[in-house]
Formats: structure tokens, C-alpha cells, sequence
């Protein structure tokens, strides 16, 4: 199993979109899986490495302070 | 009527009496008989509708009942804008038999003001997937060059406004699809403040990134456009409750003192971005000094942590909205619509959370640089319009936009025509405000575009 952040084998690739639901056609694995490891990337930026303790962040965007 | 006049320019005649709305909207129609063919920009022409609109509009401005800048001028809808028994499809196979009962609230709004619905345009299929070879209808072409993408989703609107063949059109803009479009096909088109424009009866896409707006000719007109689509709706629960300013009051109020911070990093660091913009942007800065404003270079976050949240929420809330279908009938939705979507479905929820904790940091920021600065500019992309064959089918997730802070922040930004790469293509400058000062934004616009000469240069198709 790929660890939290790393590209997925096909298989595993596979499962996961099985578990949303999505039975992903063979012969478009391979776009779709050049498609996520793109994506990961902005995912792997978010991840990790910052705290919870700026109450700030925890403000759902926007625009409830909207006048 | 060979000449195709602003909105502004329309108004003003139409008032005097010396324009007919009926000539107008014919000219109009006249346009896309002989140039949509090219274009692609239209899913549908309302010509008899318009035609009897426009009649009904000359008749009461010659009765002395005019209503105001937006009477009787010939307007476009993104196919994603609910009409009363007009079909709205979204481009999708999906929707192709859908007739709404009712108008969104802003055709509502439009209608009351006297404007003239000329027909539903071109849009990426559900404002997301394209620009797709495979959906009921073509692609938008660029009227600048037809083989050049439009930019999306709104790609019609911007098409048709750039070829005259309607004089302003609505878009809709998730991550900069209002303003990409405008950038590329030479006009100007606003995202307004998060809350500030009714999404009621506009199919959605991303419930916490949706805006609509306007896209026209000038500055002005998508000003003259805003006033009459702005507002609390009490059918859009994330409408705010505000009273509509008088834009164009404010339009030519000089720009002399005014703060504006230059996000340069955007377009010079974070991504690689065209000689073309960087001294076009170089030049539209001087001309703001010029005009008198306080110029200074601002540091944000990168353009790829504006992105990262961006792109996580899209996916994410996208693949909400569309889950039922995707499972069950995958196959009706275009391929490029289907793969970028289905990468929703691999998003988790602790990602989405980390997405949202970001983009209210972001927001934060951009915020607080906003109480240095009345506007902040950046470019509006990295150069001019790509061809439209071969176009990446994961852009929007393999690389950053420029368009996308100010969606991530729910800011009001305006993209407008700064200058043309050496083949004649345009490019695009962007203004963003503080929240819900969209006066101030388009006050900068507007001064920038009287002191410069690009309006001057129409598409010839």
C-alpha cells in the first residue's frame, strides 16, 4: 500500500475511486493516474508541517464576515 | 451599422433617440449570421425573441419610459444561466432537453433593466470541462485567431462580446473563468466579492468558489452591467446586504494617490510567463504611476499555495456535486469534464479540511495587504492564447492560474486589455479589491483603459 502522499500502484489507484463509487474503465487508468499524481502534488503541499493553533485558519472562507 | 458601439456608447444614442434598439439588436444578429459560424461562440440564437424584445424596448424609450443604460442593449448568457422556457443546457449531453420554468435571479435583473436577450452562449462542459471536442456542440474559437483557445469556461461570452456580436454577456468564474477568457479574447470581464452577484437559477459547480459577473467591451460597461445585476437576492443564501453603489458616478473620479500594491512574484517567479507580459505589465504599471497612483511591489504567499487550496476545494466540491451521475452514467459527460472531476474522488477529507484551514490564511493575507493598498495588480495570464488543439486536458491541475486568489479569497477582481503580444494576441492585466469595493476596482480600470489605446483594436474576422 503506497504511503500518505506517494503515488498509487494501478491497483490500489483503482480501490480508491472504488470506494467513491467510481469504477474507473481500464483503458482511461492511465490518464486519470497521470491526472492524480498531479494533483498530489497541490495535496502534498497542504499537508503536514503546520499547526492547529491559529484559531484563525479554523474560520470556514467566505463570506460569513461579510457585512 | 458597421461600427460596434460599447455599451456605454449604445446607451447614451439610444437615449438621445438616435440609435434604435431594433437596428442595434439586428446588427447584432446580422454579426453572428455571418461570423458564428467561425466562432462557435453561440448554443443558441434568440433572434425573433430579441427582435420582439428590442421592438418592445424602442417603443417604450420612444414612449419616454427609459429605464436606464442597459435598455434596450443586445446581451449573451452563458449557457449555464437559467431561462424561462428557453432550453439550458450547460453544453452537456446531460442537459440537453432541460427547459428551467424561471430565469436566474440576474436574467431577472437584466430583463427589468430593458437589456435584450440575443442568445445562450458557449460554455465548458458544466463551466468546467473543455475546451471538448466530444459535447453536443463545438468549442469557442478566438476571434483574434480562430485556431486559438478562448480561454474557459466562459468561452462563448467572451468570443462574442470580442467579435461585437453582442455588446456584454454574463460569465460565470470558479478560478478565473470570467477572467481567463476576457485576457485572452482582449475584453474585460469582472469577478465580483463573493456574495455580491446572485447565483440563484446558475447551475453550480463549487458552491464556496461560484461568481458570476459581467464581461464586456470596457470597464465601463461591465461597470453599467454590475449596477444592474449587483444586490442582495434572497433566493442565494450567500447573498450579502449591501446596497448597490452608483458606479458609474464614481467611474471618472481620478486615480491620483491611490495605493497599488504590485503582486509581481505572480507572473515574474512562480511560474513561467511570456517576455510579452512581463513588459506589458511593466508598462501598465507605469501608466498607473503616470496617472498618479502610489506604486510599490507586495510579497504574498506564492501563486502555488493560492493554487493548491484552489484546486484541492474545485475537485473536491465538484466531485460532490456530480457524484450521483458519475457513477451512473459516466459516459454522457465529455472526457475532460469526466477525468478532471473524477479526481474528486480521491480527495480526502482531511485533505479538503487542510485546503479550507489555507484558504482562510490566504484570505487573511490578502486581506491585511489590502488595508496597506486600495487595489492590488498582477498579470492576468502567462501569455497570450494557446492553440486551441492539443490542449492539456489537466491545466488547470497541472499548473497554476493567476485567476485563482482571488477566488480562493472571494476578493473582486477585473481582468482588462493591457497591450498584444508581437502576433496581434491580447493580454491582460488584473485589479483586485478590497471586499465589496468593487467601485474602487473598476475606478483603476477604468482610468487605465481612457489612458491607453487598446480599445481602439477590434478583432476582423
Amino acid at each position: 500500500m503506497a504511503r500518505k502522499g506517494e503515488p498509487m500502484t494501478a491497483d490500489e489507484f483503482r480501490a480508491a475511486a472504488r470506494h467513491a463509487g467510481i469504477d474507473l474503465p481500464n483503458d482511461e487508468l492511465d490518464e486519470l493516474r497521470y491526472g492524480y499524481d498531479h494533483l498530489l502534488k497541490w495535496i502534498n503541499a497542504l499537508r503536514g508541517g503546520w499547526s492547529f493553533a491559529d484559531e484563525s485558519a479554523h474560520r470556514f472562507v467566505p463570506p460569513e464576515d461579510a457585512p | 451599422m458597421s461600427d460596434i458601439p460599447s455599451i456605454a456608447e449604445a446607451a447614451r444614442r439610444i437615449a438621445a433617440r438616435d440609435l434604435s434598439p431594433v437596428e442595434l439588436t439586428q446588427a447584432c444578429l446580422d454579426r453572428i449570421a455571418a461570423v458564428d459560424e467561425q466562432l462557435h461562440s453561440h448554443v443558441l440564437v434568440l433572434a425573433d425573441e430579441a427582435l420582439k424584445a428590442a421592438g418592445e424596448a424602442e417603443a417604450a424609450i420612444m414612449r419616454g419610459e427609459h429605464r436606464g443604460p442597459m435598455h434596450g442593449i443586445p446581451i449573451g448568457l452563458k449557457d449555464i444561466y437559467e431561462t424561462a422556457g428557453v432550453r439550458t443546457t450547460g453544453q452537456s449531453k446531460l442537459r440537453q432537453d432541460y427547459v428551467p420554468e424561471t430565469d436566474a435571479t440576474t436574467v431577472v435583473r437584466l430583463k427589468a433593466a430593458g437589456a435584450v436577450l440575443t442568445g445562450k452562449l458557449t460554455t465548458h462542459e458544466f463551466a468546467f470541462g473543455g475546451p471538448s471536442f466530444d459535447l453536443p456542440q463545438p468549442p469557442a474559437r478566438n476571434p483574434w485567431d480562430t485556431s486559438r483557445f478562448t480561454g474557459g469556461s466562459s468561452s462563448g461570452s467572451a468570443a462574442a462580446v470580442a467579435a461585437g456580436l453582442c455588446l456584454g454577456a454574463l460569465g460565470s468564474d470558479t478560478g478565473g473563468s470570467i477572467r481567463v477568457p476576457a485576457a485572452f479574447c482582449g475584453i474585460a470581464g469582472m469577478k465580483p466579492t463573493y456574495g455580491w452577484v446572485s447565483r440563484a437559477g446558475v447551475f453550480p459547480l463549487v458552491y464556496s468558489m461560484d461568481h458570476c459577473g459581467p464581461m464586456a467591451w470596457t470597464v465601463e460597461d461591465c461597470a453599467i452591467m454590475l449596477a444592474a445585476i449587483a444586490g442582495h437576492d434572497p433566493r442565494d443564501e450567500t447573498s450579502a446586504r449591501l446596497p448597490v453603489p452608483d458606479y458609474a458616478a464614481s467611474l471618472d473620479r481620478d486615480i491620483d494617490g491611490l495605493k497599488v500594491g504590485v503582486v509581481r512574484h505572480f507572473y515574474e517567479d512562480d511560474d513561467a510567463t511570456s517576455p510579452a507580459v512581463t513588459a506589458t505589465m511593466n508598462a501598465a504599471v507605469a501608466e498607473l504611476e503616470a496617472l498618479g497612483a502610489h506604486v510599490e511591489d507586495v510579497r504574498l504567499s506564492s501563486l502555488d499555495a493560492y493554487h493548491a487550496s484552489a484546486i484541492v476545494t474545485i475537485v473536491a466540491e465538484a466531485f460532490a456535486l456530480y457524484q450521483d451521475d458519475l457513477q451512473s452514467q459516466p459516459h454522457e459527460f465529455g472526457e475532460m469534464f469526466r477525468h478532471r472531476v473524477m479526481l474528486g474522488a480521491l480527495v480526502g477529507a482531511a485533505d479538503y479540511v487542510q485546503a479550507t484551514r489555507r484558504r482562510r490564511q490566504l484570505t487573511l493575507e490578502m486581506d491585511r495587504a489590502l488595508e496597506q493598498y486600495d487595489v492590488l495588480v498582477t498579470a492576468s495570464i502567462f501569455g497570450p492564447a494557446p492553440p486551441i488543439e492539443g490542449f492539456p486536458k489537466f491545466y488547470l491541475i497541472e499548473k497554476p492560474l493567476l485567476s485563482t486568489p482571488a477566488n480562493v479569497t472571494g476578493l473582486p477582481a477585473l481582468s482588462l486589455c493591457n497591450g498584444f503580444s508581437a502576433d496581434g494576441l491580447p493580454l491582460s492585466m488584473q485589479i483586485i479589491g478590497r471586499r465589496f469595493d468593487e467601485e474602487t476596482v473598476l475606478r483603476v480600470g477604468h482610468a487605465y483603459e481612457k489612458a491607453t489605446p487598446w480599445r481602439g483594436r477590434r478583432p476582423t474576422l
